[in-house]
C-alpha cells in the first residue's frame, strides 16, 4: 500500500497492516486468541500472541481503501455481537489512526468459543 | 446501624441504587473513556447495561441471594453494550458464580465473591491493557493477594 508525496513514498505492506489490526484486536475485551485464517474447516489453530497476525487477511480495494478479515476466538458466556462490534470499532480506530489508510470494511469470523 | 450481612434482598437493593449512581455520575465515567476507542461513551454504555440488569431484577420475585446475583448478571449479558458493558457482565457472571450455594454474604463471603468476579473478568481478556475497566473495578482491599 503506497502513500506517494512529492519526495517518494511510502510502502506500508499488509502485514504491517495486519500486525496492528491483530494488536487492536487482542486489546478488546472478550476475545482469547486469533485463529489461523486458513483453519476453517476442521482443525482450528489457535495462534500465540506474536503471531496473531496471521489470523488477519488485509486486502487493499481498488480505491486504495482497506478490507480487512479477523479470524478470532471469543470467551464463553459473553455477548458475541457486542464483542464483534467492540472488535470492529477498536481496529477501525488503530488502523486508520496508525497508517492513516481508510479501511472499507472488516469482518470479524468468530470460529470458536473458549469453553 | 451496622450491616454484617448482605442476604439477597439487600443486594437487589445495592444493584438499583448501584445502577442511579451511575446514571448520575455518566457523564464523569464517560470523561474517563480512553480505551480502545475514545469515543466518550463508558458510562453510557455501562449505564444501559446495569439499567437493563436492573430491569431484570424487578421482574424478579425471589429474594435468594444466588438468584439475584443470577438474573443480574443475565439481565447484563443480554444487555450487554459496548466494552465496557462486555467487561460489567463478565463481573456479575462472576459474582453470581461466587454466590453460588451461599444465602448471605459477610465480610469474607464479599471478599470471596469479588475476587471471583475480578478473576472471570481477567479471564476473558488477551492482553488486559492498564486503565482498562477490570483495573478499575472489584477492590477487595487487598484480599486478593492473601491465600484465603
Amino acid at each position: 500500500m503506497k502513500i506517494e508525496n512529492d519526495l517518494g513514498y511510502i510502502d506500508i505492506s499488509r502485514k504491517a497492516v495486519a500486525d496492528i489490526a491483530g494488536d487492536a484486536a487482542m486489546g478488546c475485551y472478550g476475545l482469547v486468541g486469533m485463529a489461523h485464517q486458513r483453519g476453517r474447516d476442521g482443525f482450528i489453530e489457535i495462534l500465540k500472541k506474536e503471531h496473531s497476525n496471521k489470523g488477519v487477511g488485509v486486502k487493499i480495494d481498488d480505491d486504495g481503501k482497506l478490507i480487512i478479515d479477523l479470524y478470532v476466538i471469543v470467551e464463553q458466556a459473553i455477548k458475541i455481537s457486542v464483542v464483534a462490534e467492540n472488535i470492529i470499532s477498536a481496529v477501525k480506530y488503530c488502523v486508520e489512526k496508525q497508517t492513516s489508510l481508510k479501511v472499507k470494511r472488516i469482518t470479524v469470523n468468530v470460529v470458536s468459543v473458549r469453553i | 446501624m451496622k450491616i454484617k450481612k448482605i442476604d439477597g434482598a439487600l443486594l437487589k437493593k445495592m444493584f438499583e441504587y448501584g445502577a442511579k449512581n451511575l446514571e448520575i455520575f455518566k457523564k464523569t465515567v464517560d470523561e474517563l473513556n480512553v480505551f480502545p476507542v475514545p469515543d466518550g461513551d463508558t458510562g453510557t454504555n455501562m449505564s444501559l447495561t446495569f439499567s437493563h440488569s436492573v430491569g431484570e431484577l424487578e421482574k424478579l420475585d425471589n429474594d435468594q441471594l444466588y438468584a439475584v446475583a443470577k438474573t443480574a448478571s443475565s439481565g447484563a449479558l443480554i444487555g450487554a453494550r459496548g466494552n465496557s458493558g462486555v467487561i460489567l457482565s463478565q463481573l456479575l457472571r462472576g459474582l453470581a458464580e461466587g454466590c453460588k450455594g451461599r444465602e448471605t454474604l459477610d465480610v469474607e463471603g464479599l471478599a470471596r465473591v469479588v475476587r471471583a468476579a475480578a478473576d472471570a473478568a481477567y479471564k476473558a481478556v488477551m492482553k488486559p491493557t492498564e486503565g482498562d475497566h477490570p483495573h478499575r473495578g472489584p477492590d477487595d482491599g487487598g484480599i486478593r493477594r492473601r491465600p484465603l
